[in-house]
């Protein structure tokens, strides 16, 4: 274990390529660690392009302390350094100022060793000033100081990769770079893999097999677990809200972004540190079955009802299209007049055109229902998204959430109208 | 007795039989390949014994139920029971089974992607560690 400390956890997201949504990853992880009543801190370590210190930087004015000032500091405690609280029980501590200068370089941000040992002093520091339980570091994507020394420092390093092989190349060379560099060292980095953004075209079990073959193998050296800790979809709603709002957990508590996230803290914390895991998120992978289903479900759910109604309205129609010819055909045959199939045959083939209808709408319905709960959300926690314009797209999305269930409630009760009326006449009639 | 001398035809004749051997082996190595490729990959068969059992079960279905339905017109129930337009439900239900089995011939014929994804990551991998993945490198020094 490369921090024996137990005071607190440690938890670095690392990546061979940049732009898989190691930021996205960090902040939602922190913000779900932080549901559990433990401080975590949120520290930005990619000094390039600060991923997690403009997201909250579009929040609002990030004044206090910064990481790279307080890595160069043989001594924190003289600075007093003040954190940003950017949600309930959740701290950030930015990368360095806007206004300061990119280039602006120490030997410290070349050396791994150096900036390991920084790092711990930062973390016992926080730990005996703030009460800091959780450390989340949001480090730079690509092989570099702050990637090498995260890894050897904190209890897990998670590896952030896409199912694409441009970023496999690239996690290929941070692993060998760690291989290299921790080969000879008594610091063994604890390595979890995740695959993020994963598109719809795959299945579980191929993409399974694959990353067993290629990561979970190659890098079982480094890996507790063996395997790949988390398998994440790619959900509109993350990419859509990306800037706007950093916690699209608190926007879709119930999408599988968020249920992944949970799934992961449960994976990393609940044996050793159950404080950090919120009731709520213990109570949802509380169930192995479930947790499993979590586990491999690469669909995110409004994939799932796009694709369900794109392929309803398809066989609808495709039902349609036999549909006509067949008629004409029967009517042509018994020169129009009313036959004995007539009924029966137009009944089953209306409703199966009605059933898949139905369905199409029902998953319309769906869809429009999610949305418009994020949305609301969004406009509620986000004071700044409040326009004329988002406010505009929030009554489209209702009206068209309400047209659709009344699609889905109308018909039935339609239907059991009938059916009383149909029954009615009857008890009448004998 | 010396051998006789090897005349132009001969050795055209030669390098025909050479070429036809080449490119018999060349075909049953493509033919051992795919093989090689399906035990390798296996949820293709799987996928495949899965959608004729699936097709089989509904024909023995379909059978089971049109022989319900006789029986039942012929009990007599002091008249033979009605049984009228079962054809066109079995009609609609063969159309909502093909609707149904569309999308998995469609997948069948369709070529998994974690495939082309497993190929480039193997690509990448030879190119980097100069050997196959850990798994095929396992497989070989068995």
């Amino acid at each position: 274990m490369p921090n024996s400390n137990n005071k607190y956890r440690s938890v670095a997201f690392v990546s061979g390529k940049g732009g898989v949504g190691k930021t996205t990853l960090a902040t939602n992880f922190a913000f779900l660690v932080g549901t559990s009543g433990t401080p975590v801190l949120v520290i930005d370590l990619d000094f390039h392009n600060m991923g997690c210190t403009g997201v909250f930087a579009s929040q609002g004015e990030l004044s206090g302390a910064n990481a790279k000032d307080l890595l160069r500091l043989e001594q924190v405690d003289s600075a007093n350094p003040k954190l940003v609280r950017v949600a309930p029980n959740v701290w950030l501590l930015p990368a360095s100022l806007f206004a300061e200068v990119q280039h602006d370089w120490d030997a410290i941000f070349d050396n791994p060793r150096l900036m390991s040992a920084r790092l711990g002093c930062l973390f016992d520091y926080f730990a005996r000033r703030d009460g800091i339980g959780c450390f989340v570091l949001d480090c730079h994507g690509g092989i570099d100081a702050t990637s090498i020394a995260s890894a050897g420092i904190c209890h897990h390093t998670l590896v952030v990769t896409e199912a694409d092989t441009v970023t496999f190349a690239g996690t290929l060379g941070l692993i060998d770079t760690y291989y290299e560099y921790y080969a000879g060292s008594d610091l063994k980095p604890n390595i979890e893999y995740i695959v993020n953004r994963i598109p719809p075209k795959y299945r579980w079990k191929d993409l399974d097999r694959v990353y067993g073959d290629y990561l979970g193998r190659h890098l079982a050296r480094f890996t507790a677990s063996g395997g790949i800790l988390a398998y994440i979809p790619t959900e509109n709603y993350v990419a859509d809200t990306f800037g706007d709002y950093p916690f699209q957990a608190e926007l879709a508590p119930s999408a599988l972004f968020t249920r992944k996230i949970e799934l992961m803290i449960c994976r990393l914390f609940d044996p050793a540190s159950p404080t950090l895991v919120a009731k709520k998120i213990r109570r949802h992978c509380a169930s192995p079955r479930r947790a499993r289903k979590t586990y491999r479900a690469i669909t995110s759910r409004e994939s799932k009802n796009i694709r369900a109604v794109v392929a309803s309205y398809g066989v609808s129609s495709f039902i349609f299209l036999l549909l006509l010819p067949f008629s004409i055909l029967i009517a042509t045959l018994t020169d129009g007049k009313p036959n004995d199939y007539a009924g029966p045959g137009a009944v089953a083939f209306w409703g199966l055109v009605m059933l898949f209808y139905y369905f199409a709408i029902w998953n319309s319905c769906l869809y429009f229902r999610d949305r418009l709960n994020l949305q609301k959300r969004l406009l509620r926690l986000c004071p700044r998204m409040r326009t004329i314009w988002a406010r505009f797209a929030l009554w489209k999305v209702r009206t068209l959430y309400y047209a659709t269930l009344s699609g889905v409630v109308f018909p039935i009760i339609i239907l059991g109208v009938v059916l009383i009326g149909v029954f009615a006449a009857d008890m009448y009639k004998y | 007795m010396s051998p006789p001398a090897e005349s132009e035809g001969s050795r055209s004749a030669v390098a025909a039989i050479g070429r036809q051997g080449q490119e018999a082996q060349k075909g049953l190595r493509e033919i051992i390949g795919i093989w090689k490729k399906f035990r390798e990959d296996r949820e293709p068969s799987i996928r495949i014994l899965t959608l004729m059992a699936t097709v089989v079960g509904f024909f023995a279905l379909l059978v089971l139920i049109v022989l319900v339905i006789e029986c039942l017109a012929k009990v007599p129930f002091g008249q033979p029971v009605q049984v009228e337009g079962y054809k066109w439900c079995l009609m609609g239900s063969l159309g909502l089974f093909f609707a149904n089995s569309l999308p998995v011939v469609i997948k069948l014929t369709a070529r998994a992607p974690a495939l082309e994804l497993a190929e480039g990551f193997e690509n990448i991998y030879r190119q980097k560690h100069g050997s196959s993945s850990p798994s095929k490198n396992a497989e070989q020094q068995q």
